[in-house]
């Protein structure tokens, strides 16, 4: 939206940050084809609990959720604790679409509970040359960015990732400061198998 | 051609061109005293006290340093591969083993301080270890202890001792040309006193901005000497200028702390991209990545004859 448009009220509503995960259906296209990065067809969603009674049922709220959409009825999913105090929904289907929709309506149950400044990130595991690639899209930014963790060490491999989002930077809205790309060690994927 | 032989020992253009600039910190040194002499100013007070200044740092830099630099000294125990990379460079460069220590800070840096070899000490940021490979890593230790093996800290020190002098008299004088001026004294009392005052106040900040300069240039002849030397010791140019690209390009910028450490307000602030500002300038001191990069190829090609 341009200056006058924001002074005039402009009449298009301000896009919300979640929408910005569908860039990641196309981009996955471009990945798989063009860079074989292959999807492990899950996802995860973090975030930071409150003492509410949306936390508390979440696990029966994303099933009603899932339930509802036809393409996101065969989603599995697992909602799960990790040791820094943030909580998990993991998704999973092998349909890379559906699981990006199921991505899209968790978070938007955040947002229509006035919660999504609880949302971290979500966070889409990949396999490329037999390593594991992490897309991490942080909610506050509405940016992506690769995280590419190394076995062994918490060490992650930069180079890797430097070069994977250049190669998508066109189709991805990619997190343009470097600052920002935080590492997300051990996210509990291996959850659901 | 064939005149220019040199061996892969010393360089001697860089040798040289420390000494000019050496000679010319000398240079503007006398005219300071000599300045201050007709003048009538007298540098003996304010001299002891600048040594004292300067002797306390030195005499403590390791302590200092790593204090400020909330680094912490590690043993075998603790670091074993740390300690192991450094036994093997002390022993190749034939001298003391110093100290290892550890800061814990995701900036990736090194340093290397302490008063002469026995007494020094050589740090390594987690972010560093975190960031480089062994080689690499076993690269910048190797620059860090050609630091210390070349006495830089010694060398600074000793370069910057009238350069300290001239800042602390020059903000003396400032003070008592405001407080004199205030007072209206100095009008009846002595004019040619004022101006006596004011012609060192200049002179002094004039020397304190060319010394600093001088400073600042020897500091980086003596990085790409430590460069070579560190490099000449693993015997790896390449190791370390991959090094300098990874701690000081693009890929220093991401960090590896976790997403979920920085709070959910802390991931979103700016604590991240001023730390890495407040290390550019400290890099002042430090010649262009580029450059050391070249001329660390330059050595490496050296080699292959």
């Amino acid at each position: 939206m341009g200056f006058l448009g924001s002074l005039f009220g402009g009449k298009k509503a301000p896009k919300s940050t979640t929408n910005a995960l569908f860039a990641l259906v196309t981009a996955q296209v471009d990945l798989e084809a063009q860079h074989g990065l292959t999807t492990t067809g899950k996802a995860g969603i973090c975030f930071n609990p409150m003492e509410s009674s949306f936390f508390t049922n979440l696990e029966s709220e994303v099933k009603s959720l899932l339930a509802v959409g036809e393409e996101t009825a065969g989603t599995r999913y697992r909602v799960l604790d990790d040791g820094f105090g943030f909580r998990w929904v993991i998704l999973q289907d092998a349909d890379f679409e559906d699981l990006v929709t199921a991505a899209y309506l968790t978070s938007q149950s955040f947002e229509e509970h006035d919660f999504a400044g609880r949302l971290l990130a979500a966070v889409f595991p990949f396999t490329y040359q037999g390593a594991e690639v992490q897309w991490i899209y942080v909610f506050k930014r509405g940016k992506f960015y690769p995280f590419v963790p190394l076995p062994g060490r918490q060490q992650r491999d930069n180079s890797t990732e430097l070069s994977l989002s250049s190669k998508v930077e066109k189709i991805l809205p990619i997190e343009r400061e470097l600052e920002r790309w935080y590492a997300l060690w051990g996210a509990p994927f291996s959850a659901l198998s | 051609m064939a005149m220019r032989r040199r061996g892969i020992g010393k360089d001697r253009g860089l040798q040289l061109r420390m000494y000019f600039v050496m000679f010319n910190l000398a240079l503007v040194y006398l005219f300071f005293i000599g300045a201050m002499f007709v003048l009538g100013v007298d540098l003996i007070f304010i001299g002891v006290i600048a040594a004292l200044l300067l002797g306390v740092q030195y005499f403590f830099s390791d302590k200092l340093v790593l204090r400020s630099m909330g680094a912490k000294v590690v043993t075998s125990e603790d670091e074993p591969k740390l300690h192991a990379m450094v036994d093997r460079l002390v022993a190749q460069a034939e001298m003391p083993k110093p100290q290892v220590a550890i800061a814990y800070t995701d900036v990736p840096n090194a340093f290397a301080t302490g008063r002469n070899p026995k007494n020094a000490v050589v740090c390594v940021t987690q972010g560093i270890v975190r960031r480089l490979n062994d080689k690499e890593l076993e690269g910048v230790l190797a620059h860090e202890l050609t630091h210390i093996k070349n006495r830089d800290v010694m060398v600074i020190t000793m370069a910057s001792f009238f350069a300290t002098l001239a800042s602390m008299l020059s903000s003396m004088l400032m003070w008592m040309m405001l407080l004199g001026g205030l007072s209206g004294r100095g009008r009846s009392s002595g004019g040619s006193m004022a101006l006596a005052f004011l012609a060192a106040y200049v002179v002094s900040l004039i020397v304190y901005f060319l010394a600093t300069l001088l400073i600042l240039a020897l500091s980086r002849y003596r990085e790409y000497a430590a460069d070579r030397g560190g490099a000449l010791l693993t015997g790896e140019p390449s190791q370390l200028a991959s090094a300098l690209m990874k701690i000081t390009g693009t890929i220093a910028r991401i960090p590896s702390e976790d997403l979920r450490k920085m709070g959910t307000a802390n991931a979103f602030c700016i604590v991240a991209s001023l730390k890495g500002e407040s290390m550019a300038g400290l890099f002042a001191s430090h010649p262009p990545v580029d450059k050391r990069v070249a001329r660390l190829r330059q050595l490496a090609q050296e080699m292959e004859r």
